[in-house]
């Protein structure tokens, strides 16, 4: 692989794993909740189902995206990723500035658990049905949002391979430690982590899209990175003005 | 069946969690397409609108919510 290559690959990685760490910590939190108040038998089956059906997605889908033609793929994959990178980033300004609240695993992890209790009150019998029912919900609900990235940082320049290992280390990354803490991982900088992705994907979203029509991006490849700074700074800044502007709203 | 509408509710709010944001950035990417399919326009400009545009949409997305909240 050459130095330009590593110039989108190093980002489709990154992009992924990030991505992947956030999705994978949430479901995570769920799978936890179902093993630790129904045992851990549930939480595997519903988990394993889950990663079945999405392995089967990717595996029925993956070859489509061959038969698309090259500048078609960019543009739709870049819309999503502008659609779906954007909408994070909104939301990672946003929580940086303290407009909305952060992402409380704990508190997820305690929402989870109360639901399951309750759902034992009423239905013991078909209990541990329910919980692997949650589990799998879980996992598919968050495994697709992953397997969507990987596609989309993948799919523009033949980098599916790349993305999807960066995935794969962040599933890894979060499964060792989850079972290390064994507690909900509400220590993850999750918010600095979706701001990064928040980054990243609209950087790729107007790279792809840009390319699908016509434009030749001065740089080629290492405009990739110029346009995460972009973003970056832009992000930053408007998470600041808001802050502070916040601040002065204040009697 | 409630699983279903729940995988296309999730679906759904993945790209559409914010409709003028969303809507905002389609008719922006039009744009781009009409001015360098359709007019011929230098490629270069759609590129550069594009970039600004985005940026342009997200503060006022952020601006936005922001007033929203406050208000509410």
């Amino acid at each position: 692989m050459d130095t330009v290559s590593w110039g989108v690959a190093a980002p489709a990685i990154g992009a992924a794993f990030a991505a992947s760490v956030v999705e994978v910590v949430e479901a995570f939190t769920i799978v936890l909740a179902v093993g630790t108040l129904r045992g851990w038998r549930p939480a595997c089956a519903g988990t394993l189902a889950a990663l079945a059906v999405l392995a089967l997605l990717v595996i029925v889908l993956g070859p489509l995206l061959d038969r698309i033609p090259i500048s078609a793929l960019q543009i739709a994959v870049g819309v999503l990723l502008l659609l779906f990178g954007m909408g994070w980033l909104r939301k990672a300004v946003l929580r940086s500035a303290g407009v909305i609240p952060l992402h409380d695993e704990a508190a997820i992890f305690a929402a989870e658990s109360e639901e399951l209790s309750h759902q034992a009150a009423s239905k013991d019998r078909s209990l541990n049905w329910i919980a692997g029912l949650t589990a799998f919900k879980a996992v598919l609900l968050e495994g697709l949002e992953v397997v969507f990235i990987v596609i989309a940082v993948g799919a523009g320049r033949g980098l599916l391979w790349p993305a999807a290992l960066g995935a794969a280390g962040a599933c890894v990354a979060v499964l060792v430690v989850g079972v290390l803490v064994h507690k909900p991982l509400s220590r993850v900088p999750e918010n600095t982590l979706k701001f990064g992705v928040g980054v990243m994907l609209s950087a790729f979203g107007v790279f792809w899209t840009g390319e699908g029509l016509g434009v030749e991006w001065p740089g080629h490849d290492l405009m990739l990175l110029g346009l995460a700074v972009v973003f970056l700074v832009a992000g930053m800044g408007l998470a600041n003005r808001l802050r502070q502007s916040s601040m002065e709203a204040k009697p | 069946m409630s699983l279903l509408k729940e995988i296309a509710a999730e679906l759904f709010s993945m790209f559409m969690a914010d409709a003028r944001l969303s809507g905002s950035i389609l008719a922006l990417v039009l744009a781009v397409a009409v001015l360098n399919l359709g007019l011929g326009v230098n490629p270069m400009f759609g590129g550069a609108l594009l970039s600004l545009g985005c940026l342009g949409i997200l503060a006022e997305a952020t601006a936005r919510e922001t007033g929203k909240r406050r208000g509410s």
